[in-house]
């Protein structure tokens, strides 16, 4: 399962995309990182993230959606709850 | 004991035995009162020996004393000094600021040349016209502490209140400066460097946005000589 970080201090949204605002930086996304920050503000599991993404800009090419994930938890934006998983689902 | 008024609250300072008295009071003449201090919190900077070294602890106590309620920027300010209304410049240190204080202060209200407090929502604007800290012809050389009054800046408005904010870019090679008004994300993404302590505020990204909105944006200002870009600083305040 992923969730948006405790680190996170505030998220400003506009047009599509975010400033993300920790403890010790402040990060601008685009706007596919925006919508996974937007919704992962409760938790939910890799597979419904996927879903909810493709609603929006349609099928990510292979690969994409893990390491955009993977590069937002190393931003410590998100955090995986449940570390045993290894995709979070 | 002299305390220190600035940033809307006070410290107690002991220069030590290094620093001249009469030197520290005509450098720190704009901030000093022989009155308690406004809020007690019981500490007191001590002297490091040199005026500089001073000048740095007292802005750190300060900054210290109102984080988490003042959105505190490194930037200089100046004010009309008849209605009050500022205009403040964020910039890295050692890019300028001192240097276009001290020229746009033969006209307006000096407030500050390194750190604008700004109180979240109205905008009021807290004073901290510390000695100004200017490098002499010789780069080897260390920075000096300068009294305002001796270098003939104007006294602040009583309160100041923010109008125009603006983030610096000093470019030697610039032939003509060029003024920016920056989108959103910009403005935030160049701002948010030269703050202090901004994470620590309440929905510190929606106040920068609400100062965006209330101010009609922030401006990018590119540049080569303060005295290239004086004379469009001083209409931004003197406009209101």
């Amino acid at each position: 399962m992923l969730q948006r970080s405790d680190q996170v201090v505030d998220v400003l949204f506009a047009e599509e995309e975010c400033v993300v605002l920790t403890a010790d930086r402040c990060l601008r996304l685009a706007a596919v990182p925006s919508a996974a920050i937007a919704y992962l503000v409760g938790p939910r599991s890799v597979p419904e993230l996927r879903v909810h993404l493709e609603e929006h800009f349609g099928p990510a090419p292979e690969g994409n959606l893990e390491a955009m994930v993977d590069e937002l938890i190393a931003t410590r934006i998100l955090r995986r709850l449940d570390a045993t998983s290894p995709d979070g689902a | 004991m002299p305390v220190i008024h600035a940033l809307g609250t006070s410290v107690r300072v002991d220069p030590g035995e290094g620093i001249d008295a009469e030197a520290f009071a005509a450098a720190w003449s704009r901030c000093l009162s022989d009155g308690p201090p406004t809020d007690d919190a019981g500490s007191t900077v001590a002297g490091a020996g040199s005026m500089t070294a001073l000048t740095q602890a007292v802005t750190l106590e300060l900054i210290t004393r109102r984080t988490g309620e003042l959105l505190m920027l490194h930037a200089g300010a100046v004010c009309d000094r008849s209605t009050g209304a500022t205009v403040a410049y964020a910039a890295p240190g050692g890019t300028g600021k001192t240097t276009l204080t001290t020229l746009l202060g033969q006209a307006l209200g000096y407030v500050t040349d390194e750190t604008v407090g700004i109180v979240p929502g109205t905008w009021e604007v807290r004073a901290y016209p510390k000695p100004l800290s200017i490098r002499s012809g010789d780069p080897a050389e260390p920075k000096a502490e300068h009294s305002p009054d001796r270098l003939g800046l104007g006294h602040s408005h009583a309160a100041p209140w923010l109008t125009a904010l603006l983030v610096l870019r000093r470019d030697p090679e610039l032939v003509s400066p060029r003024f920016t008004r920056l989108g959103l994300f910009d403005a935030i993404m160049a701002l948010v460097p030269e703050t202090s302590s901004l994470a620590r505020l309440e929905r510190p990204l929606h106040l920068l946005a609400d100062l965006y909105r209330d101010l009609g944006g922030f401006w990018l200002v590119e540049y080569a000589q303060a005295e290239d870009i004086a004379t469009w600083v001083r209409s931004l305040v003197e406009a209101d």
